[in-house]
């Protein structure tokens, strides 16, 4: 049994025993149970104090025993790094268990002794200044001490050697050979311990100073040299490939070898050096791959730079010119001449040319570019350039133009071709090249024209294609873009009830005509078609009609007034003085001058006919023109322009292959006179939209300078078409001088209300 | 801003002397108004400005029809008269002849301040606007008040030019007007500072593009 009071005790001969045992524990060799730990506690206790003595001598004990060890290390055959880590594996338990051993020392002496673990009390003061001033040196815990000595008497002497064995293993390792990774990930470890143990507050300093930094320079300077080698022998195409295998490489080697604080600060290293030395060359490389279609590098250099913070920024740039430049070259390089024959029409060959320039490119940013967002904005940026301004387009706004042309010859009955699938797949293509147009009111003026061309004359392919555009549009555009095709689709399907309505009642009536007709009632405002441009008579037959329709619509609608458009209008008439009863649709012009010929003449002067229909000469001209190429009319005498005394007479001998044919010669084709008056109506359209803009806005906000009031006003236009600064500015004076804004002092404007 | 304004007031009343009777003013209107005593009307204002040594042509009668805020060019009314003599503080022919002499020679050197010019400058306009609801002056008053109150300015000479020669400019609105006598102030004889998207009215962006021609 031990007593715990305290003894006399003489140090000299309870220190050697001691030291011998401690020595046991240090090395493993033998376990010591609580007799060495109850001598710790004599020595500690003793009369005359011995503690400073315990502490003293053991440390110039550990001192000795460490030194022994470097010494062996150093001398050392199979390599310092082996020795190091067997070492260290026995010497790391033995310290700790050793700390326990000299724990009454380390709670009892040491820790209240230093500075850290001071109480503050008053009444200790005294006594402990005094203590300081007798022990100037450190104190540490035994732990501690232990690897402090091993840091300053083992590891600082061993380290150069150490890290230049660890260095040619890694230097191996990258070459293909195998090595024990567990000896060096084990040795890294220990000295991260050591670091933590040697200086607790800064933990990763020696891990940092005595180790990473070298480690890290002398990989870079590693992969200096071989990517420049490589590079000098293999081309950069080749080295991506290289780069990507040594990226993948260390980064397992610093997940198992490196402590996890070194991985950022390791990969930024290594980023540098392979990948951002050479940045210059990559994006050289990058136009060729391009070029080359190297879908595969493209991907490889593309990951490589995600990297790199904002390393992808111009490889982005590149791919924005490498699209318009391609995009530029196959526009111009078309063959849009309508001569060459048994061609598709310019408008199809031109879309589809964008179309084709848009869908590779988006291929390769979704594929070979993972969608990456700044690939996506670069492709916009690009196509939304190349579809507004290219050798066809030519600052003319003749890509919405063609656009349109190109949707109404889709959805045409004449594109029967194609399947339902096939057809809103193109449609959806076209809405794509749709948002990309800056001047979408032009698109929107041609495309109700050649809606409504369809929609009177039934040309359309489908309905639910016709809706499928509309929808489209109307998700890009907004409601108020499409309320007018909208009105025009209420109200043929309104013209279909009514056409039943109507059949209905006239049945029911007496002076029903003994003809069958339909009317469709559009309308005005939303549908884009001008008055007729000249007068007519109507025909005598058709009088009751439209006198029966009259009433009619006026008891479903009260008061709606009813336009007659005539010059849309087509008859189909069957003519009783041939052979073979042929039947041909004409139009009500047509019919018009025919049925002249019911009244029993069979031949009248031009200016006969002129006057009896009261036809204008132009008209009239167009109209006699396709009668005689027909053939159901024929002339005495004709130069070129037909005068009034020309004598017309209907075509005793006239035959036709088919029995049903139609001569109308509603005007399909837009003369360079009706698209010169489109864009006048866009431009004046636009003006109108520019002030009731500005307007708003000078409502809203009262008071506006200049600048201000042309970006926003721009910002608004933005969905329908880019305005042209000095048209805003005409705008602006316009409301000006008719005082819905005034000009004041500082040269702002201010809404007047 | 009271204190202000009560010194400012007793400054002019030192400068500009005592406030005259309406008698005094009337004495004046006397000499050279018309028969029905309304007005000094087209008539008599050849008199009245030769007694003052006035060239009708010049632009302190302008000035004068300004302080006067005369609303019909070539008269001046009784009431305009009075309450224009008496803000000058003139009661005789005597004190107006100096007051005509200050004006002169305040046009002449140069030296009014922008805030006044710039109001004399607008009131032109409306000055020579002769119909009710008429929004613009013609060609020809535009280039004789040019020469009445922009004389020796940078742009005076080509800018009368550019209007008789341009086709779709003939005339100008106040507005127009008023951003004239900035653009003397502001812009460069070589244009070289005009920016064609800033808040001038097209007129300018005209006008400069004819400056840009023209030196080519």
């Amino acid at each position: 049994l031990m007593t715990l009071a305290p003894q006399s005790i003489d140090f000299r001969d309870e220190w050697p025993s001691l030291k011998d045992r401690v020595r046991n524990v240090l090395s493993l060799q033998k376990s010591e149970g609580m007799p060495i730990i109850e001598d710790v506690y004599r020595i500690c206790t003793s009369v005359v104090s011995n503690t400073q003595m315990l502490y003293d001598s053991l440390k110039l004990f550990l001192e000795e025993y460490i030194g022994d060890i470097c010494n062996d290390l150093m001398n050392s055959q199979s390599g310092v790094l082996n020795d190091y880590f067997l070492q260290w594996n026995i010497f790391s338990v033995g310290a700790l268990y050793n700390d326990k051993i000299f724990a009454y020392l380390n709670n009892n002496w040491i820790k209240s002794r230093k500075p850290s673990t001071r109480n503050r009390g008053g009444r200790r003061r005294g006594m402990l200044m005094k203590s300081r001033n007798q022990n100037r040196q450190e104190l540490y815990t035994v732990y501690t001490l232990t690897m402090r000595i091993w840091k300053e008497n083992l590891f600082d002497v061993v380290k150069l050697k150490l890290n230049s064995e660890i260095m040619e293993e890694m230097m191996k390792e990258r070459n293909g050979e195998e090595i024990d990774r567990d000896r060096i990930g084990g040795v890294i470890r220990s000295i991260v311990q050591l670091g933590t143990a040697y200086d607790p507050e800064n933990a990763y300093s020696l891990y940092i100073q005595n180790f990473e930094e070298f480690f890290i320079q002398t990989t870079v300077a590693y992969y200096a040299r071989e990517s420049s080698l490589f590079i000098a022998n293999n081309g950069i195409s080749a080295y991506l490939k290289l780069a990507e295998r040594r990226f993948l490489e260390e980064e397992e080697r610093a997940n198992k070898l490196l402590d996890s604080s070194s991985f950022d600060k390791y990969m930024e290293s290594l980023n540098n050096v392979l990948i951002i030395h050479y940045m210059n060359d990559i994006q050289i490389e990058c136009k060729e791959l391009l070029k080359n279609n190297n879908l595969e590098d493209l991907r490889r250099m593309y990951i490589l730079l995600c990297r790199i913070e904002d390393g992808v920024v111009p490889m982005t740039e590149i791919f924005y010119q490498f699209v318009l430049e391609v995009g530029q070259s196959q526009i111009q390089g078309l063959d849009l001449n309508p001569k060459t024959k048994g061609k598709d029409p310019i408008e199809k060959i031109y879309i589809e040319a964008l179309l084709h320039i848009y869908q590779e490119f988006s291929d390769i940013v979704n594929n070979t570019f993972s969608r990456d967002h700044l690939f996506v904005s670069s492709l916009d940026r690009a196509c939304m350039q190349l579809v507004n301004s290219n050798s066809v387009s030519r600052g003319k706004n003749k890509t919405p133009e063609m656009l349109a042309r190109y949707c109404n010859h889709l959805l045409r009955k004449s594109n029967r071709n194609m399947d339902e699938n096939e057809l809103d797949t193109k449609l959806g293509q076209i809405i794509l090249i749709f948002k990309y147009v800056d001047d979408k009111d032009v698109f929107q003026m041609f495309y109700s024209k050649t809606l409504a061309r369809r929609l009177i004359q039934n040309l359309s392919v489908s309905d639910d294609a016709e809706k499928v555009m509309i929808t489209g549009l109307k998700e890009t555009c907004g409601v108020e873009y499409t309320s007018k095709l909208q009105r025009m689709f209420n109200d043929m399907e309104i013209a279909t009830d009514l056409n039943s309505q109507l059949t209905e009642y006239l049945s029911n009536i007496d002076t029903r005509p003994n003809i069958d007709y339909n009317v469709m009632v559009l309308t005005h405002g939303s549908w884009p078609l001008q008055g007729p441009s000249t007068n007519f008579v109507v025909p005598d037959v058709l009088v009751p009609c439209i006198e029966n329709f009259t009433v009619f619509y006026d008891k479903v609608y009260q008061g709606r007034k009813l336009s007659w458009v005539h010059y849309l209008s087509k008859a189909d008439i069957r003519m009783l003085y041939t052979k073979i009863r042929y039947e041909f649709e004409a139009t009500n012009y047509q019919l018009g001058v025919l049925l002249l010929f019911n009244s029993g003449a069979n031949q009248y002067t031009f200016g006969e006919i002129q006057s009896l229909t009261d036809l204008s000469v132009a008209e009239l001209s167009r109209i006699i023109k396709s009668l005689l190429d027909f053939r159901l009319l024929r002339i005495k005498s004709r130069i070129s322009t037909f005068k009034p005394d020309d004598i017309l007479y209907l075509n005793p001998k006239f035959n036709c292959k088919r029995r049903k044919f139609k001569i109308t010669h509603i005007v399909s084709k837009d003369t360079k006179n009706q698209i010169e008056r489109t864009r006048v109506a866009i431009d004046e359209d636009r003006k109108l939209y520019l002030q009731a803009a500005i307007v708003r806005i000078m409502k809203t906000k009262k008071i506006m300078k200049h600048n201000d009031l042309i970006r926003m006003v721009i910002e608004h236009a933005s969905s329908r078409f880019r305005p042209n600064i000095q048209v805003i500015k005409k705008c602006i004076e316009n409301l000006l001088e008719r005082e819905y804004l005034e000009r004041n002092e500082d040269n702002m404007y201010s809404y007047m209300a | 801003i009271k204190m202000e304004a009560k010194k400012r007031k007793n400054r002019q009343i030192k400068n500009k002397g005592p406030i005259p009777t309406e008698e005094q003013v009337l004495q004046i209107f006397e000499i050279y108004c018309n028969e029905t005593h309304e007005y000094i009307g087209p008539e008599q204002m050849l008199q009245f400005l030769d007694d003052l040594n006035l060239d009708p042509e010049e632009p302190t009668v302008l000035a004068l029809a300004w302080k006067l805020n005369a609303s019909e060019m070539g008269y001046f009314y009784q009431d305009e008269f009075v309450e224009g003599m008496k803000k000058l503080r003139v009661n005789d022919m005597d004190k107006l002849k100096e007051i005509v002499e200050q004006i002169k020679a305040a046009l002449e050197s140069g030296k009014i301040p922008k805030k006044q010019f710039a109001e004399m400058f607008e009131y032109a306009f409306t000055y020579c606007i002769e119909n009710e609801g008429q929004r613009v002056l013609d060609q020809d008053t535009i280039v004789a008040l040019i020469d009445m109150l922009l004389k020796g300015k940078p742009h005076s000479d080509s800018f009368k030019k550019f209007l008789i020669e341009n086709n779709e400019y003939n005339s100008m609105n106040i507005d127009q007007w008023r951003c004239l006598l900035d653009f003397s102030n502001e812009i460069a004889l070589n244009v070289s500072n005009y920016d064609p998207c800033g808040f001038y009215p097209s007129i300018f962006d005209e006008y400069v593009e004819y400056v840009q021609t023209s030196t080519l």
